[in-house]
């Protein structure tokens, strides 16, 4: 009998037992009883180059375990998009954290750059653009957009993100992460300032196209611009941060595709309704705090204004210790014995 | 050698001080100089040599603990260390939460921070009030913390006492003691010894552990009993508190934790503070948790923070190290905002 482990399912929430039966030296391999397969996406050699002084290997397995739970927040089982990878199941609190995948579709896109189809470069766009507006609804960006981890599958002509290990939410503080030369401007070091937002994976996705398209990688704006398909669709792409189009812009104004996702994601019910209770006691106490002539609250300013924060975090020493921990991810092939 | 038996006679002053122990009002200065003694594991009375240079007198003042009066009597004997009361009134702040809470742990990790430095990046000095006591708290405590990840022993019960105390400066102000009370959560509803901090205390950290989330309506009873105290005793108005949801770490992937944890610290950016207490109190509200928001109602001034004081879960009930090396998440905030408060130090723009 093989090793035990356990991981919580998202399909319900639950924990869910796992029997390992056989591994190899190949990056992971997982059969699930009902969804088919699964597979532990994580590879150790990839997480050795990618991890940084900003981010530990713990912290590259919670980035894909929130960008998964985050989508599958918004799509639920029904709904989920076949343009994003999946998340099955996860263990974060553990010594050797890991996550469970549903198998990637495809190959990755560096295997068909300039060899799509003609009838398949406005597919590809598309499919892009829509797993993107996916995550731009979920609330996340993915940072780390390349050849390598966006793929293109023939059968269903479809795109496939994947690798979220340099995921984040939106408002989070900007890092160095991102593979150069696909990494923006804004993840590059010496260029960190200000927080992550919805435009910040429209310049790698920019790049992406143009080489996926042309087979070559831009040389400058012109070489954009003088490419007829592409010359509109990447207008101010490349520009920075606020100034560069939105997913929905790139999708509905520019491709004239109705949006996948109408209006942004709602807020949780009891999370606003927190929020209101909150302000409703903060504006009470700050009207008592005016009418005792105590000016001593440390939140005297009232709302705050969106965007300013401190400075770095000192925590983010980063040991690499992580990545042995999760050295253990090769290779297994597991048959799960739901409780 | 002359001797100087009533201390230095340069500095400030007397000033009458309370004992935060046994709440006696002290002439500070007109006391018995003690030192402690490793040796003999207790405190000696020492003398002040009278021919001390300023320079000896005041590294001695480092050193040396006055014995209060403790007038009444119905207190053990005790020392408080003499910086104590040199300096501005001394703010008492006490650490409230259940056994489970993992108060220690949070106290240990912003000492921690202190220790390194952190506080340098807002402006802010701090030196430790008694060394001795501090280095205790360091070989106890910290550093097994942070450097083992070890796992600490639960606040140790009828122990009433500083866990630590530090001097805070800031610019050209006058330095402030800050001394910091570690009360065993059972301690509070038993003992009334432990009590009578409550009646000099300045701000409370009370330390949730979303744990205890779902298991009772009532929230923490040890912070229901300091609650009613303060109202008993009419401070409830007058004190600061912050409420810190510990243990943010086993939220990490929970909206609005996940944003908050991958920010750094708030520092002294108080509408970064206000919107992290929003967020804290929702989140609360959306667990079914507000019983343990009550100090933020009820409190003068308060608010709320996430923070995590190892980064990582123990795993098993009875582990004795941390599957992880520990990694404090956001553990000085509340006690900045805290310390601004209760008048410590200033936060830019706010006059607070």
């Amino acid at each position: 009998m093989g090793r035990k482990l356990q991981y919580i399912g998202l399909s319900d929430g639950t924990t869910v037992e796992a029997e390992i039966v056989s591994e190899s030296d190949a990056v992971a391999h997982a059969v699930h009883r009902e969804l088919q397969v699964s597979d532990v996406r994580i590879d150790p050699g990839e997480l050795t180059m990618i991890a940084t002084d900003e981010q530990s290997g713990y912290d590259l397995i919670d980035n894909e375990i929130l960008a998964g739970l985050q989508l599958h927040r918004l799509a639920g089982i029904d709904r989920y998009p076949a343009e994003v990878s999946r998340l099955v199941g996860y263990n974060a609190a553990v010594t050797e954290p890991f996550v469970l995948l549903e198998p990637y579709r495809g190959v990755p896109v560096s295997e068909v750059a300039g060899k799509l189809l003609t009838a398949d470069r406005r597919r590809f766009q598309i499919s892009l653009l829509t797993g993107l507006r996916w995550l731009t609804v979920a609330g996340i960006a993915h940072r780390n957009i390349n050849p390598h981890t966006v793929r293109w599958d023939e059968d269903s002509r479809t795109v496939q993100i994947t690798g979220f290990l340099n995921a984040t939410v939106f408002g989070a503080p900007r890092q160095i992460v991102g593979t150069l030369p696909w990494a923006a401007p804004e993840q590059r070091p010496d260029r960190i300032t200000g927080d992550v937002g919805e435009r910040d994976d429209i310049w790698a996705m920019g790049r992406l196209i143009f080489y996926v398209l042309t087979g070559e990688e831009p040389a400058d704006r012109n070489s954009i611009r003088a490419e007829p398909e592409l010359g509109q669709l990447l207008e101010g792409v490349f520009q920075a941060p606020a100034d560069r189009p939105t997913c929905r812009e790139l999708l509905v104004n520019r491709l004239g595709i109705k949006d996948p996702l109408p209006g942004p994601r709602q807020d949780n019910p009891a999370l606003a309704k927190g929020r209101e209770d909150f302000w409703v006691y903060y504006h009470g106490k700050k009207r008592q705090h005016s009418d005792s002539g105590n000016s001593g609250h440390a939140g005297e300013s009232g709302q705050p204004a969106a965007g300013t924060r401190a400075s770095r975090p000192w925590w983010r020493i980063i040991t690499f210790s992580a990545v042995g921990v999760v050295g253990v991810l090769f290779a297994i092939v597991i048959i799960l014995n739901v409780r | 050698m002359p001797s100087d038996n009533n201390g230095p006679s340069a500095g400030p002053p007397p000033r009458q001080v309370v004992c935060p122990i046994c709440l006696a009002r002290i002439d500070w200065g007109n006391l018995s100089p003690f030192r402690w003694d490793k040796g003999e594991g207790k405190y000696v009375p020492m003398t002040f040599p009278s021919s001390a240079s300023p320079e000896q007198r005041e590294h001695l003042m480092g050193t040396i603990s006055w014995r209060c009066p403790n007038p009444t009597g119905d207190v053990a004997i005790h020392f408080l260390p003499a910086a104590y009361g040199q300096y501005g009134e001394p703010a008492v702040f006490g650490f409230i939460g259940a056994t489970s809470s993992g108060k220690t742990h949070l106290l240990a990790s912003m000492v921690g921070a202190i220790e390194s430095g952190e506080l340098h990046r807002y402006g802010l000095t701090a030196a430790p009030v008694d060394r001795g006591r501090h280095r205790t708290f360091m070989t106890d405590s910290v550093i097994p913390l942070l450097n083992s990840s070890t796992v600490l022993k639960a606040t140790r019960e009828g122990v009433i006492t500083f866990a630590d105390a530090f001097l805070v400066g800031q610019g050209a102000a006058e330095p402030r003691p800050i001394a910091i009370f570690d009360v065993a959560g059972e301690e509070l509803r038993k003992v009334d010894d432990a009590k009578r901090f409550l009646n000099v205390a300045t701000g409370f950290v009370f330390v949730v552990d979303p744990n205890q989330f779902g298991k009772s309506k009532l929230g923490d009873q040890t912070f229901n009993v300091v609650l009613e105290i303060l109202q008993s005793i009419r401070k409830l108005d007058s004190v600061s508190a912050v409420v810190v949801l510990n243990k943010a770490d086993q939220l990490k992937f929970d909206e609005p934790v996940a944003l908050w944890l991958r920010r750094a610290d708030n520092g002294l950016d108080t509408g970064m503070v206000v919107e992290e207490s929003a967020d804290v109190y929702a989140y609360l509200h959306s667990r079914g948790a507000d019983a343990w928001a009550r100090p933020f109602r009820e409190c003068g001034n308060a608010t709320l923070h996430f923070a995590s004081a190892t980064g990582v879960s123990k795993g098993d009930e009875l582990a004795t190290t941390y599957p992880r090396p520990v990694r404090p998440q956001r553990v000085l905030a509340p006690l900045l905002s805290l310390m601004a408060m209760a008048g410590v130090i200033t936060a830019p723009g706010t006059g607070a």
